[in-house]
């Protein structure tokens, strides 16, 4: 191979390591999308964003230990049948799933989640005529001081 | 060379251009929030953190058994025997049978001796049993939690009228502002000032703005997210205090007590809310 | 005193028909699975993984949870009361663990 060519290639593969991080978040939530296809059985893409369904969540956590999140809908809850809790981004992005029935009064979760790493968090409810909506909110997982 | 070379450097340069859009684009995701912007949102996470149960509390409950499996019941914390509503809130003060001003941890350690048999070395031992450690769940720190949290509600009122507590005061004052160590830190290395300071996100208080000692220690003993426990005062006086490579810190020293008392009185009047939540 | 304990915060009293709010706390480290750095071996997670809420002995709900829920987790959910009873959360973790918490409540 002469010193052109060489450079050449060189100059091709700096420039391709310096592009991957535009193109990486394209294969990240793929990893989500199997996740809800294989516990839900749908499509991610089948889910439309909703304003019935509420999603509390920070937008800065000083730690992904502990986020705290909650969920609200003024969907009754007869018509309801799973609230499913995924962040993209995590290893699993499965967290938790609630099932509701008329004695809950309403559809209502609190709890406090952990995140690897800035995230969508995405509150996905399940209704018994197979619908689904959902609310996303993302937070940015930040290191806290020392101490 | 000629036309090769100039369509091999524009390509070169088109590719390295792209990248470095990219990278550029990348991290702008991240540069979108002003300072005070994202120290507001930070105080808005640990409003929400606090909201609901705080785990600190399962403590208390443990620390109930053990104030009476100790015989701690026995124990003057300066209200009267066994006396513990309110006695966070009084502390520190002096005890004329131990000769000392106290803190409440100091206390506490000094009546495993008198009333549970322990030695002073069996007493570190189990102040430090959760030190370094994530998830324990520590008679010590179960003990420091229920008595603390039966002074809810109290507003700090450390009495600086008696002159050996205003004594300890002066010399925890001393030692907060004076720069020790081979790094020439102190306490006011960060908690002091007028002007707002952090720690990548967290916000630091400041003993010189009124009210803010007060607020930061009137929820201690505090549980620690990032190590699923709680922290005594003494605990996070021994992680300052490594933190800025002075000696090693032992727990119900002199240096607790004057430091505790240096701390208490300036948050007189802050009301006691414990157990607090943070990272 | 050990992981599983937990505390149940309900009202005292409610009206009848009242939507609460059933707010507990459970002591349990929700270790995910990883690698033991000094032996690079796997250590298999450790999380509670099911907790049900039952009002007078009915099944109200039911959460399946993983390790991507915080440790010693704090969960709140709501409970529509008709009369008075006994709430109950009935949880298990992925080794064995299975534990039981109550709180009674008066309805007027």
């Amino acid at each position: 191979m002469n010193r052109r060519k060489f450079l050449l290639l060189s100059a091709v593969a700096v420039a391709g390591l310096t592009l991957a991080p535009a193109i990486k978040p394209a294969f990240a939530s793929s990893k989500l999308e199997e996740e809800i296809k294989k516990r839900i059985g749908v499509d991610l893409s089948a889910i439309k964003e909703s304003a019935d369904i509420k999603l509390t969540a920070p937008t800065i956590a000083e730690s992904g230990a502990n986020v705290p999140i909650t969920v609200e809908s003024t969907i009754p809850v007869d018509k309801v049948e799973r609230l499913w809790i995924f962040v993209d981004k995590n290893p699993v992005p499965w967290i938790a799933d609630v099932k509701f029935t008329p004695e809950n009064g309403k559809v209502y979760l609190s709890t406090r989640i952990k995140m690897g790493g800035t995230s969508n968090v995405r509150a996905i409810l399940q209704l018994k005529d197979g619908t689904f909506v959902m609310a996303t909110k993302e937070v940015k997982v930040t290191a806290g001081g020392c101490g | 060379m000629g036309k090769k070379a100039i369509l091999l450097s524009a390509v070169l340069t088109s590719l390295l251009g792209a990248g470095f859009v990219g990278y550029k684009h990348a991290k702008a995701q991240d540069q979108e929030l002003s300072p005070e912007e994202e120290i507001r949102l930070v105080q808005e996470f640990n409003r929400m953190l606090a909201e609901g149960i705080n785990p600190g509390e399962i403590w208390a409950e443990m620390g109930k058994e053990a104030f009476k499996k100790y015989n701690l019941d026995k124990c003057d914390f300066g209200l009267g025997p066994g006396k513990i509503e309110g006695a966070l809130a009084q502390l520190p003060r002096y005890f004329p049978d131990a000769k000392k001003v106290m803190d409440l941890e100091t206390r506490i350690g000094w009546c495993l001796q008198q009333y549970a048999g322990m030695t002073p070395d069996q007493v570190k031992k189990f102040a430090k049993e959760c030190w370094g450690k994530r998830q324990c769940m520590g008679e010590y720190d179960a003990i420091v939690m229920y008595i603390s949290m039966a002074s809810n509600g109290y507003k700090i009122n450390v009495n600086l009228k008696d002159p050996q507590v205003k004594k300890m005061y002066e010399i925890g004052k001393r030692i907060y502002y004076t720069r020790l160590g081979p790094w020439d830190f102190n306490c006011a290395t960060c908690h002091a000032g007028q002007k707002e300071a952090r720690i990548r996100a967290t916000r630091l208080w400041s003993a010189d703005r009124p009210g803010e000692a007060g607020k930061a220690i009137s929820i201690f003993p505090k549980y620690l997210v990032r190590w699923s426990q709680p922290m005594t005062m003494h605990y996070r006086y021994a992680e300052c205090i490594r933190q800025m490579r002075w000696p090693t810190f032992e727990p119900h020293s002199d240096l607790a007590v004057a430091l505790s008392t240096f701390l208490y009185a300036t948050g007189n009047g802050t009301e006691i809310k414990v157990p607090g939540i943070g990272r | 005193m050990a992981i599983g304990t937990a505390i149940v915060r309900v009202p005292k009293e409610a009206k009848k028909g009242e939507i609460i709010r059933v707010q507990m706390v459970i002591t349990h480290p929700m270790t995910p699975p990883r690698k033991d750095p000094q032996t690079g071996q796997e250590v298999p997670p450790h999380n509670l993984t099911k907790l049900v809420l039952l009002y007078n002995d009915r099944v109200v709900s039911e959460m399946n949870m993983g390790a991507g829920v915080s440790a010693n987790p704090f969960i709140a959910l709501p409970l529509k009361v008709e009369e008075s009873g006994v709430i109950k959360i009935a949880y298990e973790d992925n080794k064995g663990g299975k534990w039981e918490k109550t709180a009674d409540i008066k309805v007027v």
